[in-house]
């Protein structure tokens, strides 16, 4: 029974990460028409300027918290007007240019921070104890502040006007444009909403876990498999698959051992992939 | 406009080319200052030149290995600039100074084999200090070939490394099985009813040729082994240690040590397991000291065994020297170990023939080093060579309610 406990909180949190990271991903993906191969050192940096700006500079962590979201979706910003826009349709100087940022950032944090492993300072200490079985209360902190940001990104897509402009783009960019929607605008809130979820998930892993420079290119084969199992323009669909990748990387290596864990999961993916290559949810490209 | 990119592109890539050139791992350490001194020692002594020794140090400057060995390349650099000062070493009656040429592992087999072949056919090294651990099975090829005398940092134990068929392959240390042999060693001084133990580490793909040799010695140890006598591994890519913390919780171990994982997963494995409430002593082959897990997990640091060197308390006065050349670094110092090593060989060898200096490691039983007596054995685990691989003793320190103490040093003995 505590093994199933702590297991369930592990996909929760585990899910979390990966439905954040990856939301992101797929907004940038779907919406831009661009493949970011560096949403993963996105994600990395978003931690160490976490570490910095709390652990280091002993800002409020919340405060912290919010400058760091805010520095990496002006990043966003940045990237969307300067490295996505002049390769728009252009998938191999994406990749090309994904490769250059990713390589950029995460050597400047080995060189300069990567000589030690690191971590945020918890945003909350202590254990909740469900009946027998103890759950740190920064897991449960993790979870609500992933669940709370993901709900707001769903209202926001689906229900305000940003939000529908956005998937009418996902749907059809030149008939948007032709509605008069302003493509450039929304292509720049979308590049910061992407990044800011990113370090949504960056900050909370550093607090969570352990900051690595490496962290990145680890989690970008998960967020791939996620973002093409989920399927085009669904937000659903990088729930569910979110939750079944959680499932797959928490439950595993509990009955699993070393590597066998990691392969097992793969090979289901591959399975799946073979079995709707065009993913579960979503609509055709 | 296209003009102007390819223009600023050429820019980018000239620029590039010609720092490269400059910069790296290639310069020396021999300095005009200890040429000049020991020059004039020379002349009072003898009337033979002296004359440059190159001696390769391999290491992973780049890559996920970085973070252990990027520190070490300066320490290793002033060691030898060190004994350049102290008037070189002297083989076969022939006075060398040290240089030390440089080149990148990459953390990778691809970057061991190219940094192999550039040692060896570019820059002509006949002795080399490195690579680390699965880096040798690609590197060591190459060097036994052309009978380069290579010393691996820290061996895996992996097929290729270090074998009957690598004899002029040598190892610095014993690598995970010398540094588990220290950490149970540890376990039974400071926590003597510790009995059912768990093996914790990543899976590199050394477990099944690993585990009967750990058995055996924990046999010996009057351990248990847990989890039917196999060690606990997990995948060298996960995030998330809680899983395996549960796995483990549910074992019910009197201690439980890890080895061969990177700091990260050691510490997000600790806060886990105490997270669930165990606080069963947690023993760990750190690196980064106990200041770092102290840092990391704060008020749930405690019954924590870790190795890692401290400058308060130098294990010799070549040591304390080193330190205060290279503060901060806060290594383990193996990589520079291992180059004294190979050294007080050299100095006892009548000559640099590959064959005469394997000759003389081989009947060499224990040389000084940096912490203090290096034993050199390794004849079971290398399946037949005598005196390929150097054990010494390692400072252990306790956290205890957040406080770092020091254990003391603590070595595996001769490595069998």
């Amino acid at each position: 029974m505590q093994l199933f406990i702590q297991t369930l909180f592990n996909v929760l949190i585990v899910a979390s990460i990966y439905i954040l990271v990856g939301l992101g991903f797929a907004f940038i993906f779907h919406m831009l028409g661009t493949f970011n191969v560096a949403h993963g050192a996105i994600y990395m940096v978003a931690g160490y300027l976490g570490y910095i700006a709390i652990g280091l500079w002993g800002i409020n962590p919340w405060i912290g918290f919010a400058l760091v979201i805010i520095v990496i979706g002006a990043f966003g910003l940045f990237l969307e007007r300067f490295c996505f826009r002049p390769f728009l349709a252009d998938f191999n100087n994406q990749i090309m240019i994904g490769v250059a940022i990713t390589a950029i950032l995460t050597t400047t944090v080995n060189i300069w921070l990567g000589s030690r492993a690191l971590i945020i300072p918890s945003f909350v200490s202590g254990v909740l104890h469900v009946g027998p079985y103890p759950i740190a209360w920064e897991k449960i902190l993790v979870f609500g502040i992933g669940f709370t940001i993901l709900g707001s990104m769903v209202w926001f897509a689906k229900f305000t006007r940003w939000g529908k402009q956005m998937q009418a783009i996902t749907q059809n960019r030149e008939a948007a444009a032709l509605q008069g929607i302003n493509i450039y605008h929304i292509a720049a809130i979308v590049s910061a909403l992407g990044c800011a979820l990113a370090a949504v998930a960056g900050v909370m892993v550093g607090a969570l876990y352990v900051l690595d420079p490496f962290m990145g290119q680890n989690i970008l084969t998960k967020i791939l498999i996620l973002v093409i199992l989920a399927g085009v323009g669904s937000i659903a669909g990088i729930f569910v698959i979110g939750l079944m990748l959680g499932v797959l990387y928490s439950v595993l290596p509990v009955f699993l051992p070393g590597n066998i864990a990691d392969v097992a999961a793969f090979s289901i993916v591959c399975i799946l992939i073979l079995l709707r290559p065009q993913g579960f949810f979503g609509h055709e490209a | 406009m296209k003009k102007y990119l390819f223009i600023i592109l050429a820019v980018v890539v000239v620029t590039g080319m010609l720092l490269g050139s400059c910069s790296g791992t290639s310069t020396t350490s021999v300095t005009a200052t200890s040429t000049k001194t020991s020059t004039a020692t020379v002349t009072a002594t003898t009337t033979v030149e002296p004359k440059i020794l190159k001696i390769g140090y391999f290491m992973s400057l780049s890559g996920f290995l970085s973070v252990y060995y990027v520190s070490q390349e300066a320490e290793v650099r002033a060691m030898a600039d060190i004994y350049n000062e102290n008037g070189g070493i002297t083989v076969g009656g022939q006075k060398y100074f040290i240089e030390m040429v440089g080149e990148d592992t990459k953390s990778s087999a691809d970057g061991a084999a190219a940094g192999a072949t550039r040692l060896v056919y570019d820059k002509g090294v006949k002795f080399v200090v490195g690579p680390f651990g699965f880096e040798a099975a690609a590197s060591t090829p190459i060097f036994e070939e052309n009978k380069v005398i290579n010393v691996n940092t820290f061996p895996l134990w992996s097929p290729g490394e270090l074998s009957k068929d690598t004899p002029y392959s040598f190892a610095g240390n014993a690598g995970a099985m010398g540094e588990t042999l220290v950490l149970l060693k540890a376990l039974m001084m400071e926590y003597p009813n510790a009995k059912k133990v768990v093996l914790l580490a990543g899976d590199d793909g050394t477990a099944p040729f690993m585990e009967p040799k750990y058995q055996a010695f924990m046999d010996e140890m009057g351990l248990t082994l847990l989890n039917d006598e196999h060690m606990v591994l997990f995948p060298q890519t996960i995030e998330d240690m809680s899983p395996i913390a549960a796995k483990v919780d549910l074992m019910k171990p009197d201690a439980v040590v890890e080895f061969g994982s990177q700091p990260a997963q050691a510490s997000s494995f600790i806060k886990a397991f105490r997270a669930l409430g165990n606080n069963v002593p947690f023993v760990f082959a750190g690196g980064q000291g106990p200041q770092y897990m102290i840092d990391a997990l704060g008020p749930t640091a405690n019954d924590i065994l870790t190795t890692a060197v401290d400058p308060k308390y130098p294990g010799s006065a070549l040591h304390e020297e080193l330190m205060a050349r290279t503060p901060d670094t806060g290594s383990s110092a193996s990589v520079t170990n291992t180059l004294i090593m190979l050294l007080e060989v050299l100095k006892k060898s009548p000559s640099l023939d590959p064959d005469a200096v394997k000759a003389t490691w081989e009947a060499t039983d224990s040389v000084e080093g940096l912490f203090g007596p290096v034993t050199f054995g390794g004849d079971l685990i290398t399946g037949g060579l005598h005196n390929h691989v150097a054990s010494y003793s390692v400072l252990v320190h306790r956290v205890k309610n957040g406080q770092a103490s020091v254990v003391g040093w603590v070595s595996s003995g001769r490595i069998p």
